[in-house]
């Protein structure tokens, strides 16, 4: 387990300014976006930015070129920096030749990355942040929090005092105050500086033209006051035309901070017309030189890269860490590195190094909500695995996960011998209800989270070794598999679940043999383990079901999507996974496929509905168990944000369990709020997340899998 | 006709939205009144005047200065003194006067466009930020201001003019702890004057 990562997750969880402040901002946002999006054809408007990034991605060489080449046309002197150490140097070395003292630079995540204003910093010259929220940070000597608010885990106080030091006059902690006094002190920044520094959002090839989204309006000074203005520039940022820029402004703020459009974009062509011969210095009101500095630094690798080339099509809006259970407890200081969240992990590989993505990478859930939220429709989730799956295979795993997985996981008998030592561990330390509430350490950080429920004495391949094979009497055949939270923890609920199959005619069996489906190998990029069970499934489930049916979606995600995906080199493993894969159904999805559909008059309990991550993102299921809860009498009161990751994804809950926690809270919370008797929910992993948490909090509220609720009708 | 009117209903919709102040006036002539009036009423009287067409129709500069106020017509021009003081009278002004090349109904956004980087300072830098829109110039969509950008060109080297700005609404700041404060670093009040022509005509 990384070891640096957990202190600094335990940083962020235990900083009560940080969690109080990123908790407001978090329902702002939600608000903001409410608003923001209310009739918006998120679905058109964000495959036109996925067609716009594709075509700019595909042709980037040549539209380099032709960026190039109108940006020169216009008077722009274009530099195109191998790495971050080139793009410094240039920059310094040009300052130095104007014998410039003092620059502005307005926000931007490339300068970031390459560590430019500690560059100039370190050589003598005074760079000031112009962006309010950057400046505060800088003066604090520290990391941006977050990408809209860069000092939100400040308080006033704290802002009050940087500021009064930095303005030499003792400032009360009054907003509007410190907001005049920022101001007025970057105005003169902006007066004295002699270069301004800027990155940019767009670069448009066939105008060779910059644009430049701010809020603050500091980005048209910064650009336009100093006689010199550097733009700091990614490939990536390339796009073909003016237009393009038009279909990527109609979703970037509303993804960024929930606003329709940016207060101000400025699209810069060339430095300003009026000015003295090339090469004087200051005297027109725009800047007389413009210097562009195109950046690599890891680029190109990546757009070579056919597994992570779809990365580039990155907006950088942060629409994906606004909607990250993870990043709206941790914020980002957290993560180590410029980028942050999943498409940061995969970023942080290409411009700063493999294994420095390892720690980032471990934080992701796999919930899959920022791949619903990318306005670039860029599949984040997958990229995160892939570049799992890369590390792994370039470092090895840690020795304990490669034990577990190739040796335990990966035999399904030993998995069960494995499981039946647990049990008698746990049974030391359950309590008579079958509940174990206190773990020793190191094993307590485990059960300070949750409540663990007891193994059971007999996995569900015992119990339903009498319906080993279908009847062949009755149709449709289906085959049920269990996954490893079914098979032993609660096999009960299978039971249950084959009971209303039965019930709806259905010939419900057990095929044996099966085993995991290698869903925390797969999370920790052991490919080998992974397809190694997935042979395993295929030849157990391959006895020709009409259906297969799992009461755990994560199950269904690798059964249905990932097997197709990493059998691909095996033109007929590959096959049988796809026709395995097409008979997958989750178990609400089957049942209501069965059962005649009548809306009852709610005569029963009060319930609320949690959305599993992998059912609802990852298999596209929503409606259908709540259709069956109304069909069988059930009122449901619907929970803020239903659809929110519990907090069991990934293996967060083994690696930070605390992580984990705060991430449950929010559900439970939620939860709590709606006023429901019961929890219903259609995944036996969020069961066990929901259930052990309520029981910490001696919430009389139950948590049941809809399995158990109809055989109970 | 009434499609234009459509789209100038819908620019009123969005601009205010997003924070603007919206001021349609029957005749080119009432401009100066109104920016007498939002001088007096805020105690200032330094302004800078982006030159433009409409600017010059309406006689902007006389007629403020008539009513006493300093008015900094901020042009083109070669001499490096020159700039130097229209820089400086921008950065000193309390009321900043601009023409929107184009307007977008669809955002509520202004568009201006020049060559000289003084469009943008006239536009940011003063307290008070009064836009000059002809309703016959508002488009509907980004594409279309997009394509009246392209129309306006700029020198043979360039296809678009220098510096496009496009301003929606009123800049505000979340970057201080605990407030949401209108007026980050931009102009404190962003005003828009709806100058129908066909109307006045």
């Amino acid at each position: 387990m990384p070891q640096t990562m957990s202190r600094r997750v335990s940083r962020a969880l235990d900083d009560q300014s940080l969690q109080t402040a990123l908790a407001r901002l978090m329902s702002l946002m939600k608000m903001g976006r409410q608003i923001a999006f209310a009739g918006v054809d998120f679905d058109a408007l964000s495959q036109e930015i996925r067609k716009v990034k594709e075509k700019a991605i595909a042709d980037l060489p040549h539209l380099a070129e032709e960026f190039k080449q109108k940006a020169t046309r216009a008077g722009a002197i274009v530099y195109e920096a191998k790495n971050a150490d080139d793009a410094n140097t240039y920059i310094l070395n040009l300052a130095q030749k104007r014998d410039i003292r003092h620059i502005v630079k307005s926000k931007s995540m490339l300068c970031e990355e390459i560590g430019l204003r500690e560059y100039l910093e370190k050589a003598g010259i005074e760079v000031t942040e112009t962006d309010i929220g950057e400046w505060i940070i800088q003066l604090a000597g520290e990391r941006p929090a977050h990408l809209v608010g860069p000092a939100l885990h400040k308080t006033i106080e704290q802002v009050a005092e940087l500021f009064s030091r930095a303005t030499g006059q003792k400032l009360e902690p009054e907003p509007q105050l410190l907001l005049d006094t920022a101001r007025n002190a970057l105005r003169q920044h902006y007066i004295d500086a002699r270069m301004g520094i800027s990155g940019a959002n767009m670069a448009i090839a066939e105008t060779g033209t910059l644009a430049i989204v701010t809020n603050e309006g500091n980005g048209c000074m910064t650009t336009t006051l100093p006689p010199v203005h550097v733009a700091v520039v990614g490939y990536e940022k390339i796009i073909p035309t003016w237009e393009d820029t038009a279909t990527i402004l109609r979703l970037l703020s509303r993804c960024t901070n929930g606003m329709k459009m940016p207060i101000y974009v400025s699209y810069i062509t060339g430095p300003s017309h009026i000015s003295a011969p090339f090469g004087k210095t200051a005297t027109a009101t725009g800047p007389a030189e413009l210097h562009i500095v195109m950046v690599d630094n890891g680029r190109w690798e990546m757009w070579q890269s056919p597994e992570f080339r779809e990365a580039l099509y990155c907006i950088k809006c942060g629409a994906c860490l606004n909607v990250c259970p993870v990043f709206n407890s941790l914020a980002g200081q957290t993560y180590g590195y410029i980028y942050q969240g999943g498409i940061g992990a995969v970023l942080t590989a290409f411009f700063h190094g493999l294994d420095k993505a390892r720690d980032p990478a471990s934080l992701c859930l796999g919930c899959m909500t920022c791949k619903e939220a990318c306005p670039a429709r860029i599949d984040i989730p997958q990229l995160v695995l892939r570049l799992k799956a890369a590390i792994a295979k370039k470092r090895g795993l840690p020795w304990a996960d490669r034990l577990i997985y190739s040796t335990i996981l990966k035999h399904p008998q030993r998995l069960d011998a494995a499981m039946k030592a647990v049990y008698y561990i746990e049974k030391q330390f359950a309590d008579p209800d079958k509940i174990v509430r206190h773990l020793p350490p190191p094993l307590d950080e485990l059960t300070n989270t949750i409540s663990l429920p007891l193994l059971s004495t007999s996995p569900l391949h015992q119990q339903l070794a009498h319906i080993a094979r279908p009847g062949n009497i009755k149709q449709p055949k289906v085959a049920l598999y269990a996954g490893c939270i079914g098979n032993y923890v609660y096999p009960e609920t299978c039971v249950q679940a084959v009971k209303v199959l039965q019930k709806l005619g259905v010939d419900v069996y057990f095929p044996p043999g099966q085993g995991c489906c290698g869903a925390p190998a797969y999370f920790s990029g052991d490919i080998a383990t992974t397809l190694s069970l997935a042979k395993t499934n295929i030849m157990a489930l391959k006895e020709d079901p009409d259906y297969i049916v799992t009461l755990c979606p994560g199950c269904a995600v690798m059964l249905k999507q990932n097997y197709p995906l990493i059998t691909k080199t095996s033109q007929e493993l590959n096959q049988h996974a796809e026709a395995l894969a097409a008979k997958v159904r989750d178990f609400s999805q089957l049942v209501l496929q069965l059962t005649p559909v009548t809306t009852e008059t709610p005569t029963k309990l009060k319930v609320t509905y949690h959305d599993p991550c992998h059912l609802k993102r990852g298999l596209g299921i929503a409606s259908e168990p709540r259709q069956l809860l109304r069909h069988y009498g059930y009122e449901i009161v619907e929970m803020a944000d239903a659809d929110a990751c519990c907090g069991f994804g990934g293996r967060v809950v083994l690696d930070y369990p605390r992580l984990s926690a705060s991430v449950l809270k929010r559900k439970l919370d939620s939860i709590e709020a709606s006023g429901a008797e019961a929890v219903v929910t259609s995944c036996l992993p969020c069961v066990l997340q929901l259930r052990g948490g309520l029981d910490k909090r001696h919430s009389h509220i139950k948590v049941v899998h809809i399995a158990d609720l109809l055989a109970n009708y | 006709m009434t499609q234009q009117v459509g789209k100038v209903e819908q620019f009123k919709e969005e601009a205010s939205r997003a924070g603007a102040k919206l001021q349609e006036l029957a005749e080119l002539q009432d401009t100066a009144p109104f920016i007498v009036n939002l001088a007096r009423q805020h105690g200032v009287n330094r302004v800078v005047i982006s030159s433009s067409p409409l600017a010059e129709l309406a006689g902007l500069q006389h007629r403020l200065e008539k009513e006493g106020i300093t008015v900094t017509v901020v042009t083109a021009s070669d001499s490096e003194a020159t700039q130097q003081r229209l820089r400086q009278a921008c950065v000193e002004a309390d009321i900043g006067i601009s023409e929107a090349t184009t307007a977008i109904s669809e955002t509520g956004t202004l568009v201006i466009a020049g060559d000289d980087g003084s469009s943008r300072l006239v536009a940011v830098l003063p307290r008070f930020h009064i836009t000059l829109v002809d309703c016959q110039n508002i488009v509907a969509t980004m594409e279309e201001a997009i394509a009246k950008i392209k129309s306006v060109g700029s020198s043979p080297a360039k296809c678009v003019p220098t510096y496009v700005t496009y301003i929606t609404g009123r800049n505000t700041t979340a970057d201080i702890p605990g407030a949401i404060l209108a007026r980050a670093q931009g102009p404190a009040e962003e005003h828009i004057l709806l100058l129908d022509h066909q109307r006045t005509r």
